[in-house]
């Protein structure tokens, strides 16, 4: 009744939204897919050279290291963030210790800090002469001191645990409000006919969180080949291409080398490789899971 | 029925670990924003400091420009929150209210939003930002992150509006109410409870974000918080407390955020994990 007779008012209400999206989301990506064929500076018009920005990204010396790293990253992250994420949410809803309330609080704090801070702050920690775990260890009577950030895998798994200790709380809270959604009554009738504790994991918790287990899976693999920020302040990928990711190499075919067809390329590959590490996840899961 | 078992201490335990993990660092943090550069490499690297510097905190001000970068991080952020919350509510609330194959098929375009790496946009709009000579504004900043914002923003509010009974808009239409009065007299006062839920996000992220404000803005007087602090690196930098100080400044707006709304904070967070 009320929405039959108000066209016009509701043309003014999903415009604001549909103009600024379709500027800066749909337009903009559509420009970056036509880009990525093209030899473009962004000054002159752009000529349509057909795959070869393409050829040269994977021409790239730096490619295979950064998918390398990108693919380090993401194992670094899924192990630590989803893991332990899984567990202290576990504890949180189904174990009863003291100070709950506190370990939530306190393992969530670093996921409200800013890459940046976060940045610095492990830039400090890892830091050759001073740094926290160097003083640690020299504490500690080890010679364990190095500069972490300047070795070639050691680097980049530095920096991925910078990038898990902010994320983790993130994840367990997704998993701790999928936790506590799982009826008590469940646990009781296990309990009663028998379960251990691991048991009631994996046969009741894990199977009926799956979905937001999944989500969060998704997010730490696909979040290896997006990382960007902590890798850019904490070590700009080098030395060398010691800690490049793609999207390193995409901030230096924009900044450096003023190609921006050649960015693109290296975003488009970026989302392509994200789309299919998320269906292929999503596949996977659902033809295992068809019993639930 | 009150029996600690030994699972249960070792579960202390490591909980406790985690915890020293968790919180040392920002606590190390804390303490060398007030310590003098002997102090924390030398005589004293872990504990809280002898000799209080509080002068660090105003040298971050003074010489590291932060109040300018904090000016620009508030008007980004409120910019943000205010257009992203507007835009999204009247949105959504046409989409929810109007079920058709259009409002779907626009819905479901802007919720594939939550799916885009934002590289991907990344360099057309720092080309198109040039070319439309908004180099020179936080605009540039805020239209983007309210675009991006939006996709979370229609997915809390569609749940929110879709719950809300409809004979509160037609009973008052009935009565000779406008589209507009019934949306702003009878709607908007509802939504109040996802609006709060939006507005910590959107500050968190608009607060934080750091990869688009690197391509988007050159001039050091437009910097927002993240991106200023990301130029003096602790590497080279010689003076630590006084970038230690600049980084807990940094960190206090949301911190204090989550201390008084804690549990909006985690609703929010948990809100985000629903993205199927």
């Amino acid at each position: 009744m009320l929405f039959k007779h108000s066209k016009p008012a509701m043309f003014l209400f999903v415009l604001p939204l549909l103009l600024i999206y379709g500027i800066i989301v749909i337009f903009q990506l559509a420009q970056g897919f036509l880009m990525s064929f093209a030899k473009w500076d962004g000054v002159n018009a752009a000529t349509f050279i057909g795959l070869q920005n393409y050829q040269k990204l994977f021409a790239s010396p730096d490619l295979w290291p950064s998918i390398r790293n990108s693919i380090l990253f993401s194992i670094f992250l899924t192990i630590y963030q989803i893991g332990l994420a899984t567990f202290f949410a576990y504890i949180l809803v189904n174990v009863d210790i003291w100070m709950k309330k506190f370990f939530k609080a306190a393992f969530f704090v670093p996921v409200l800090l800013s890459a940046t801070v976060v940045a610095q702050l492990f830039v400090s920690i890892y830091h050759g002469d001073y740094g926290l775990i160097n003083k640690l260890s020299e504490a500690l009577g080890s010679n364990w001191c190095q500069n972490w950030l300047a070795e070639p895998i050691k680097g980049i798994l530095a920096i991925a645990f910078g990038e898990s200790w902010k994320g983790m709380g993130y994840h367990m809270l997704i998993i701790y409000a999928a936790m506590r959604n799982v009826p008590k009554t469940y646990y009781e009738a296990a309990r009663i006919d028998g379960a251990g504790a691991a048991r009631q994991f994996f046969a009741l918790t894990f199977p009926l969180t799956s979905q937001a287990i999944k989500v969060c899976f998704i997010m730490c693999i696909t979040f290896g080949f997006r990382a960007f920020e902590m890798i850019f302040i904490m070590t700009g990928g080098g030395p060398g291409n010691y800690t490049s990711t793609m999207s390193i190499m995409m901030y230096k075919a924009m900044f450096s080398l003023r190609n921006y067809g050649l960015s693109n390329a290296i975003a488009m590959m970026i989302v392509f490789i994200c789309v299919v590490i998320m269906f292929g996840i999503e596949k996977a899961t659902t033809s295992t899971n068809t019993d639930m | 029925m009150k029996k600690v078992s030994a699972g249960k201490i070792i579960t202390f335990v490591f909980m406790c670990i985690y915890l020293v993990i968790s919180l040392y660092p920002l606590i190390w943090l804390l303490f060398y924003s007030l310590k003098d550069n002997s102090e924390i490499f030398v005589t004293n690297p872990f504990g809280p400091p002898v000799a209080w510097q509080w002068e660090n905190y105003s040298k971050a001000v003074s010489q590291f420009n932060i109040a300018l970068y904090f000016r620009n991080s508030a008007i980004v952020t409120i910019g943000t929150i205010a257009l992203c919350i507007f835009c999204s509510l009247l949105f959504t609330y046409v989409v929810a209210r109007v079920r058709t194959r259009l409002t779907r098929t626009m819905r479901m375009i802007v919720m594939m939003g939550m799916f885009i790496p934002v590289q991907a946009i990344m360099t057309p709009l720092v080309i198109m930002v040039k070319n439309l000579h908004l180099t020179n504004s936080l605009w540039s900043l805020i239209v983007p992150y309210t675009a991006l914002g939006f996709p979370f923003a229609v997915m809390v509010l569609y749940g929110f509006y879709v719950n809300l009974p409809m004979e509160l808009e037609e009973s008052a239409y009935m009565d000779g109410a406008s589209f507009f009065t019934t949306y702003f007299k009878i709607i908007f006062p509802q939504v109040k409870s996802a609006v709060a839920v939006l507005i910590i996000y959107e500050f968190m992220s608009a607060w934080n974000e750091f990869s688009l404000a690197l391509v988007l803005i050159t001039k050091d007087a437009l910097k927002t918080l993240p991106l200023g602090l990301s130029s003096f690196k602790g590497q080279f930098s010689t003076d630590w407390g006084a970038t230690g100080a600049s980084l807990v400044i940094a960190s206090l707006p949301v911190l204090i955020l989550y201390l008084f709304f804690s549990e909006k904070v985690s609703d929010s967070i948990a809100f985000s994990g629903l993205k199927d």
